[in-house]
């Protein structure tokens, strides 16, 4: 009943005269009673033009209540929450850093190890959504350690798992039935001479443990899940999320307020499109002058393969088939040096393809049965499978990085290089380098801060200044150059040439429309036939989410929230055949059928995610708007 | 933590919000990452942990029995009235735990526990059996374990995580304990479960048959 009730409001401005008219007791001041409040029927009765429209438009029985989180059902209005102590708990440090990925971790260290040089005090907090560091992970990953190197110079005395240095270097362009390599020339960003294949979950836990040696506070299973703003602002801090809230959005008898984190400079780490950020996008217009940033999805697994097929340090990368020339994308497959016979092997697509009859999973289960590819995997066993979404916008989707109080870090600013396959390094020194300016603001007598949160205003030049922004530059126009009629092929010969010239043409290419938009309706398309899984190469769905041993709390409100519950069926499912069940590495989002009537709703199976981000980039409606659920829960990704 | 030592910490703190309990103790046998599992339950409202440190090849061999002899030597020197475990760990389900420790001990033992009263000095205990529920009496001391309908164990919170960081942990090694870690069981093999076969759709019953007495199922 709440519920009806709850899309009446929302859809019938007009017949109510205000938005919250049934929620709280504002238009009946004469119903003292919780429990009268509560009557539907009565509630109805009262407002009769209300109820003609909602049994009209709004049945529950045609689009029943999805959404039930408190960033879209307000608490404030909600009688259920109306004696509920909702005090916190506060607590001071002087930085804090939310997100415990690389750039997180390289941000605490640095800073630190600049408090101890300068023999000051410095208390440092870093929050992780994730159960335990290192456990919401997922890369490639071939790193190049220039970061580490200027980070921890003794990295290898200490026992930094960079194991597997690179030998091999191989890339190939894949016909359906071929392989054509491609000679990779020096001075290619392609080029991995001196780089190491890792296993980046294990290098963030190796980066936690440093940190937690130089004295950082680590609370990992704990989410950030809102910005905190004094009064003139400025960022205070975030404050961790709220626990023991029930499916339909009630308070539990275990429900506990989450903590205040405050600090006097927040450095945010979130990795790509985080959550936070896109709120501080928002909220100090951080993205007026540069472009919407363009995104792909990578998909991800482990195997042990039979050592006959071995080769540690093994980088091999390709694109085409199992792609059309319009869709950008390619895989990779490293062979790493640990105790079992293990390689890493996945596949990226660009966010922007038009066709909503892609799925990325299936895609990444057909390129496993590439002739060329197939003979590595006969004899081995899958042991890990993962997604996540990744930035592709490069430099023309630099945001600003500085706001009053905090700044952004790593892949919530967007530093990933494309055509070099790497952001690590840049999300390393972009935490080493906001690092560096926090501590200024912080220790600097002279400066005066006009907010109470300290904004690290060096940070941006910084930035401007270094390798980050010079590398980043020179390969700007690689992917935007995917965008002619020739596809792949144009794609290829443009960057070619620009990464040759290392990129001194003087113009810059644009990406376009954001990845959203890019969705052409189901109707143009074709729909795409794919293989079925043969459990042995390729797997189905489920059997891999099972592997990511992702894990929620069940009876908690599902925090993939819509902003509108009518319109996954109303649009997404009406004109663009509902891309979400197929671009979800995690099976999240189904289309089932109504009890009833003939019709389909959307289910959200949110126990499933992976927190990949995928969905609230690639919704045609950017209607999905992804919140943080009780920390702890997520993927529980070993050295992924 | 285990689930089911989470709901053991639970009750021992809500015995102690209770005023029948005066002090709890948590104790972790590991490597370094079991101080983060006891720092939850410090969170939780324990008052001090105790840390078996075990690690490497040790503590890939270490089995109920390690632990038994562990709790039991514990119980002793910290004159405990009652230890209260979770009934199993969930990654060996072994659930010999509680009752060896009780042996060791020579104390009662309230195992698979669903609620727990305290009455003139002993503990009323509710069990869960096959058959249903079955209420015994036990003197103290005793060896509680703790089932899955006990309680709802409490969060522990951000605030309460930072606080427990002042609460002290003691560390201790087994043979500090006289508790000799060898191995007395050697696991032979771990297989997964044999794959499905596919089922086979029979036209009539008389095929039923045919395919009973073919696969010797059936004389």
């Amino acid at each position: 009943m709440h519920a009806a009730r709850q899309a009446a409001c929302r859809g019938n401005y007009l017949a109510s005269g205000h938005a919250h008219c049934c929620q709280g007791s504002t238009s009946f001041s004469r119903i003292d009673t919780y429990s009268a409040a509560m009557r539907y029927s009565a509630t109805l009765r009262k407002m009769r033009g209300l109820s003609w429209l909602a049994k009209r438009y709004y049945s529950e029985q045609i689009f029943p209540k999805i959404t039930t989180h408190y960033s879209i059902v307000p608490r404030e209005t909600d009688p259920r929450w109306k004696d509920v102590n909702m005090e916190r708990f506060g607590d001071e440090a002087d930085v804090l850093i939310v997100g415990g990925g690389p750039a997180g971790m390289s941000a605490a260290i640095r800073l630190k190890q600049l408090a101890q040089q300068n023999s000051k005090e410095l208390r440092v907090c870093l929050v992780e959504k994730s159960a335990e560091i290192g456990g919401h992970i997922l890369s490639g990953a071939c790193v190049d350690p220039v970061a580490l190197n200027e980070l921890i110079p003794d990295w290898k005395d200490k026992g930094a798992p960079l194991n597997t240095p690179v030998t091999t270097d191989r890339f190939s362009i894949l016909t359906e039935t071929s392989r054509i390599p491609v000679p990779i020339l020096p001075g290619f960003p392609l080029r991995n001479h001196g780089n190491y294949v890792v296993r980046l979950g294990h290098v963030v836990r190796w980066l936690g443990e440093q940190a937690e040696a130089l004295g950082v506070e680590m609370y990992p299973g704990y989410a950030a899940s809102e910005v905190l703003y004094h009064e003139d602002g400025s960022v205070k801090g975030v404050a961790t999320n709220d626990v023991g809230i029930a499916k339909d959005g009630s308070p539990k008898d275990n429900f506990e307020r989450g903590m205040e984190l405050l600090a006097k400079c927040t450095i945010f780490a979130e990795g790509c499109h985080g959550h936070l950020a896109k709120q501080l996008f928002q909220k100090f217009s951080l993205r007026e002058k540069c472009e919407p940033q363009t995104y792909g999805i990578g998909l991800k697994e482990l195997w042990e393969v039979d050592p006959s097929k071995h080769r540690p340090g093994t980088v091999e990368h390709t694109v085409g088939w199992p792609l059309d020339a319009h869709t950008y994308g390619g895989s990779f497959l490293y062979h790493l040096n640990e105790p079992t016979p293990m390689i890493a092997v996945g596949f990226a697509i660009g966010l922007d393809y038009s066709n909503p009859y892609i799925s990325p999973f299936r895609e990444f289960q057909k390129f496993k049965h590439h002739p060329s590819v197939k003979p590595i995997f006969e004899g081995g066993k899958r042991i890990a499978y993962g997604a996540r979404a990744l930035n592709e916008g490069g430099f023309q989707s630099i945001p600003k990085l500085t706001f009053p109080g905090g700044c952004l870090v790593g892949c919530s600013a967007g530093f990933l290089n494309v055509p070099k396959i790497k952001g690590t390094h840049n999300a390393m020194k972009s935490g080493m380098l906001a690092a560096e300016s926090a501590f200024e603001a912080l220790t600097d007598e002279n400066s005066k801060s006009e907010t109470l949160g300290l904004e690290p205003k060096s940070y941006e030049d910084k930035i401007r200044n270094s390798w980050v922004w010079s590398e980043l530059k020179s390969i700007r126009n690689v992917r935007p150059s995917f965008h002619n009629p020739f596809g792949l092929y144009g794609g290829l010969l443009y960057s070619g040439i620009t990464m040759l010239i290392r990129g001194k043409e003087p113009w810059t290419l644009s990406h376009g429309d954001p990845d959203h938009k890019r969705l052409k309706p189901a109707s143009e398309c074709k729909p795409i036939e794919y293989p079925k899984p043969d459990g042995v190469i390729s797997f189905d769905l489920l059997t891999s989410v099972a592997l990511t041993g992702t894990n929620h709390e069940g009876d908690q409100p599902p925090h993939l929230t819509l902003k509108d519950d009518t319109v996954p069926v109303k649009r997404n499912l009406a004109v663009f055949n509902g891309p979400e069940q197929r671009f979800c590495p995690a099976g999240v989002y189904e289309f089932v059928p109504l009890e009833d009537t003939s019709g389909q709703r959307l289910q959200i199976n949110a126990q499933n995610c992976i927190h990949c981000k995928t969905c609230d980039i690639k919704d045609p409606s950017q209607n999905i708007n992804w919140v943080v659920p009780e920390g702890g829960g997520g993927p529980a990704y070993n050295g992924m | 933590m285990n689930p089911f030592d989470e709901i053991a910490v639970e009750e021992a703190v809500r015995l102690k919000e209770k005023k029948i309990a005066q002090e709890i103790v948590a104790v972790s046998c590991g490597p370094a990452q079991s101080q983060e599992t006891l720092r939850t339950a410090l969170a939780m409202g324990v008052d001090r942990g105790i840390h078996v440190e075990v690690s490497g090849p040790e503590y890939d061999t270490l089995q109920p029995i390690h632990v038994s002899k562990i709790l039991a030597k514990l119980a002793q020197d910290e004159k405990a009235d009652i230890v209260i475990v979770g009934k199993q760990a969930i990654d060996d389900d072994s659930n010999q735990t509680a009752q060896m420790t009780a042996a060791l001990l020579d104390w009662p033992q309230a195992t698979f526990a669903s609620k727990i009263e305290k009455q003139n000095g002993e503990l009323q205990v509710t069990r869960e059996i096959d058959g249903g529920l079955e209420t015994i009496k036990v003197k103290l001391p005793a060896v509680v374990s703790a089932d899955l309908r006990l309680n709802e164990p409490r969060y522990a919170t951000l605030p309460n995580i930072m606080k427990a960081k002042k609460k002290p942990i003691k560390k201790v090694s087994p043979k500090d304990l006289g508790v000799d870690t060898a191995a007395r069981i050697e696991v032979l093999s771990v297989e997964d479960p044999p794959t499905r076969q596919a089922g086979v759709i029979l036209p009539d019953v008389d095929q039923l048959i045919v395919k009973l007495k073919e696969g010797g199922h059936v004389q």
